[in-house]
C-alpha cells in the first residue's frame, strides 16, 4: 500500500474559531491541544507520515512575513482563484530570517511525540516571491534567491529531522507561473543546499501536468513531485508519467468538494500506476472544507493507505 | 430620477445595520412581528437618508439580508449548509452544498422590493446575487459540472426571481457577480450563465463586479456578449488619493480604455469611494476621478457614479459622509462639464 500524508492548512474546529474571534487568552493552549488531537487522528486513521495541521497559520506565508526582518505584512489579496484571501508580504529591505518560524509555529515536539515519521512543509521560493510585493530586490530572481536562502536557514541549521520536506508551489499553475520553471529548479538547489532532506515539490489548484513535465527534466533538487490529480483524466496523468522514475505523491483527496471519495474508486487509480516510490495525499489545503468534512477526507486517506 | 441630469449617482447595496436594530433582533423577548416592524423602520430610515443625500437610485441598504450569499441560499431547495470556511484571518462564511435539484422556494427579495417601491421617491435599484457567484461559492455534489450547476441556478432560481420582481414593478436590477473574474478561464461560462439568468427579463440590468484580482483584464472581449446595459465596478480601491485628471495620478482605469476601444455601448458605474477605509474622499478627488473617466470615454452620458461596493464594512456615520461627498463630487464634476 502507498504511504500517505496530509499537507497544508487544516480547518479550525468551532471551538478554536470561537477562541480566536474573542481573543481568548487560552487560545494558544487550545491550539496546541487541537494540534495534538489532529495529529493523533492522523495516526488513528492510518496516515503514514504525520504533519502539523498548521492551525496557527492564517495563510501559507504569514509567519515568515511576520517574523522575518525586511518584510511587512500588507493588505489582503485574493489567494489564487479562491474566495479566500491572504495578506501580501511586502519586501522593504534585505530579508533576514529569524530562524524560528518552523520551530516556533510548527509543533515539532508533537510530531516527534507521535512516534511516527513526519513531514515538514515550506513555501516554494519562487511562489513566495510571486505572491509578494517587492520594493527592495528589484527582480523576481533576486527576491526568490533571498527567500530560498532564508528558508534554507530556517530548515537546515537546526534540529528538525523530517522524513519528507513538502515544498508548496501553487503559483506554478497560475497565469505566468510557468515562465519561472527553470528558476524554480535553480532555487531548489539554494533551498536544499547542505540539507539532506528528501524534498517533494507539490503543484496544485489546477492541472499540474504541464509544469511537472517541464520540471522533471529541469535538474531540480526535488526527489519527488506531489501532483493535484483532481483536474486531469487518468490517461493524461499516465502519459505525463511515462519514463519518470522519481517519487510521486498523488493528490487524490479533493480539498475542494464535500463529496467524499470512495476508497475502492481511489484504489483503482492507485493500482493503475506503475511507480516505484508512491505516496498519496490531499490535493491541497483541507481548509477549503468545513471541519467535519475535512476529518472525513482524512479518514479516507488513512483507509486508502492502510489498505482497508 | 431626473432624466436630464448627467452623472447620476447611486449606491451599490449594503449598509451596516444600526446597532439598535441588531440589539432588537437578538432580543428573545421581542416577537417576530415586532422584529419585522423594526426592519421596516430601519429600511425606511435608510431609504430616506439615501434620498436626502441626493442619490438617483436607492434601495434599503439590504437591511433584511444576513449577507449576499447566505441569505439567498436559505431560500433555495437543493442547498444545505456544510459549515464554515475561512475567508481570511479569522473571518469565516457559511458555505453550502448542492445535494439535489435546485428550485426557488420563495421570492426572497419580493417583500423588501415592494416596501422600497412603496416608500421611495427615487428609482429603486435591486441588488441580486448572481448565479455564477452562488455556484462559485458553493460545493456542487449534484450536477455533472460547474457550468450545469451554475446554469441550473440561473434558470431555476435567478430567472424566476427576477421575473417575479419585474411583475411587481421592478425596472432596474443590479446582478452582483463578485466572483466573475476569479477564474479568468471561465469567462465564457460566466457570460452564458449571466445571459440565462436574465433571458426574457424586461428590465434595465446592471452588473456589479468587484475586487478583480486582475484589474478586470479578463472581462474583455467576453463581457461584450452579456445582456446588461451597465457595469458597476470598483476603481477607488486602486486609484491614488492625489488630485488631478492626468493619467499619472489616476491609477487603474484601464477597463475604461478597453470600453472605448471596443466601442462598448454600455454605461459605467464608476467606483469613486473606497469601502475598505474610513478615510473620507474629498469631493474634489471624486470630481477628478469622474472627470478623468469622462475624458477617457469621451462621453459624460456613459458615466454613473457609485461607491466601489456595498458600504456595510464601514460605520454608518462614515458611510453616509462618504456618500455625501460622492454627491458633492458629482455636482462639482457636472459644473466643470457644463
Amino acid at each position: 500500500m502507498p504511504k500517505s500524508y496530509v499537507f497544508g492548512i487544516s480547518p479550525r474546529s468551532a471551538r478554536l474559531i470561537a477562541a480566536t474571534r474573542r481573543n481568548d487568552p487560552r487560545t494558544p493552549d487550545i491550539m496546541r491541544a487541537e494540534t495534538r488531537r489532529l495529529i493523533a487522528m492522523q495516526v488513528k486513521y492510518g496516515v503514514t507520515l504525520v504533519s502539523d495541521p498548521l492551525l496557527g497559520w492564517d495563510d501559507m506565508l504569514r509567519w515568515y512575513a511576520m517574523e522575518w526582518k525586511g518584510i511587512k505584512v500588507d493588505g489582503i489579496n485574493r489567494f489564487f482563484e479562491h474566495n479566500t484571501f491572504y495578506r501580501i508580504p511586502t519586501v522593504v529591505s534585505k530579508i533576514e530570517p529569524s530562524g524560528d518560524v518552523i520551530r516556533g509555529h510548527m509543533d515539532i515536539g508533537a510530531l516527534s511525540d507521535s512516534g511516527h515519521e513526519y513531514v515538514v512543509e515550506v513555501p516554494e521560493p519562487v511562489t513566495f516571491a510571486l505572491m509578494s510585493r517587492d520594493k527592495y530586490y528589484g527582480g523576481i530572481r533576486e527576491l526568490s534567491e533571498a527567500i530560498a536562502m532564508a528558508l534554507n536557514e530556517e530548515l537546515c541549521s537546526g534540529d528538525i529531522s523530517p522524513r519528507l520536506l513538502i515544498v508548496k508551489a501553487p503559483a506554478l499553475v497560475h497565469v505566468d507561473g510557468d515562465r519561472y520553471l527553470d528558476l524554480v529548479a535553480e532555487m531548489s538547489r539554494v533551498l536544499l543546499r547542505s540539507c539532506d532532506y528528501e524534498a517533494f515539490l507539490h503543484i496544485y489548484f489546477k492541472s499540474p501536468l504541464r509544469a511537472f513535465k517541464r520540471l522533471r527534466t529541469a535538474g531540480s533538487s526535488y526527489s519527488g513531485y506531489g501532483l493535484d490529480l483532481t483536474h486531469d483524466d487518468l490517461a493524461d496523468v499516465l502519459d505525463a508519467l511515462k519514463g519518470y522514475d522519481g517519487c510521486l505523491t498523488m493528490g487524490l483527496i479533493d480539498s475542494h468538494t464535500t463529496r467524499i471519495e470512495r476508497v475502492r474508486d481511489l484504489r483503482g487509480i492507485v493500482d493503475g500506476l506503475d511507480v516505484n516510490c508512491l505516496y498519496i495525499s490531499n490535493s491541497s489545503d483541507l481548509e477549503f472544507l468545513p471541519y467535519g468534512f475535512a476529518l472525513k477526507k482524512l479518514k479516507v486517506l488513512g483507509s486508502l493507505s492502510r489498505g482497508s | 430620477m431626473d432624466e436630464d441630469r448627467i452623472l447620476p449617482i447611486k449606491e451599490i447595496g449594503s449598509l451596516k445595520k444600526p446597532d439598535w436594530l441588531l440589539r432588537y433582533l437578538r432580543a428573545r423577548e421581542v416577537s417576530e412581528e415586532e422584529k419585522e416592524l423594526a426592519r421596516d423602520e430601519a429600511a425606511l430610515v435608510n431609504i430616506k437618508i439615501l434620498e436626502s443625500i441626493g442619490l438617483d437610485y436607492v434601495y434599503d441598504g439590504e437591511i433584511r439580508r444576513v449577507e449576499m450569499y447566505e441569505h439567498p441560499v436559505k431560500y433555495i431547495e437543493g442547498f444545505t449548509f456544510a459549515g464554515v470556511v475561512r475567508s481570511f484571518d479569522n473571518k469565516y462564511y457559511k458555505k453550502a452544498r448542492c445535494v439535489g435539484p435546485l428550485r426557488l422556494k420563495e421570492n426572497y427579495h419580493l417583500d423588501e422590493f415592494l416596501f422600497v417601491k412603496e416608500h421611495a421617491t427615487k428609482t429603486p435599484k435591486i441588488p441580486v446575487t448572481g448565479a455564477y457567484t452562488l455556484a462559485d461559492w458553493s460545493y456542487n455534489e449534484y450536477y455533472p459540472d460547474k457550468e450545469d450547476f451554475a446554469l441550473a441556478i440561473a434558470k431555476e432560481v435567478i430567472r424566476p426571481l427576477l421575473k417575479g420582481l419585474v411583475e411587481a414593478g421592478a425596472g432596474v436590477i443590479q446582478i452582483d457577480e463578485p466572483a466573475a473574474t476569479t477564474h479568468p478561464d471561465e469567462m465564457e461560462m460566466f457570460t452564458r450563465v449571466f445571459n440565462e439568468s436574465v433571458y426574457g427579463i424586461d428590465a434595465d440590468i446592471h452588473v456589479h463586479i468587484c475586487y478583480s484580482g486582475n484589474n478586470y483584464r479578463s472581462l474583455y472581449p467576453h463581457v461584450l456578449e452579456i445582456e446588461a446595459s451597465h457595469y458597476a465596478l470598483e476603481f477607488a480601491n486602486r486609484d491614488s488619493w492625489e488630485l488631478g485628471v492626468s493619467k499619472d495620478v489616476r491609477v487603474g482605469y484601464e477597463f475604461l480604455e478597453r470600453m472605448r476601444e471596443h466601442d462598448d455601448p454600455r454605461t459605467i458605474g464608476l467606483g469613486v469611494v473606497d469601502v475598505h477605509t474610513d478615510r473620507i474622499e474629498p469631493p474634489e478627488l471624486i470630481r477628478d476621478r469622474i472627470l478623468y473617466a469622462v475624458d477617457v470615454l469621451k462621453d459624460p452620458s456613459k458615466v454613473m457614479v457609485n461607491p466601489d461596493c456595498g458600504l456595510r464594512t464601514r460605520r454608518r456615520s462614515i458611510a453616509f459622509r462618504k456618500l455625501e461627498n460622492m454627491a458633492r463630487g458629482a455636482e462639482l464634476a457636472r459644473e466643470a462639464l457644463s
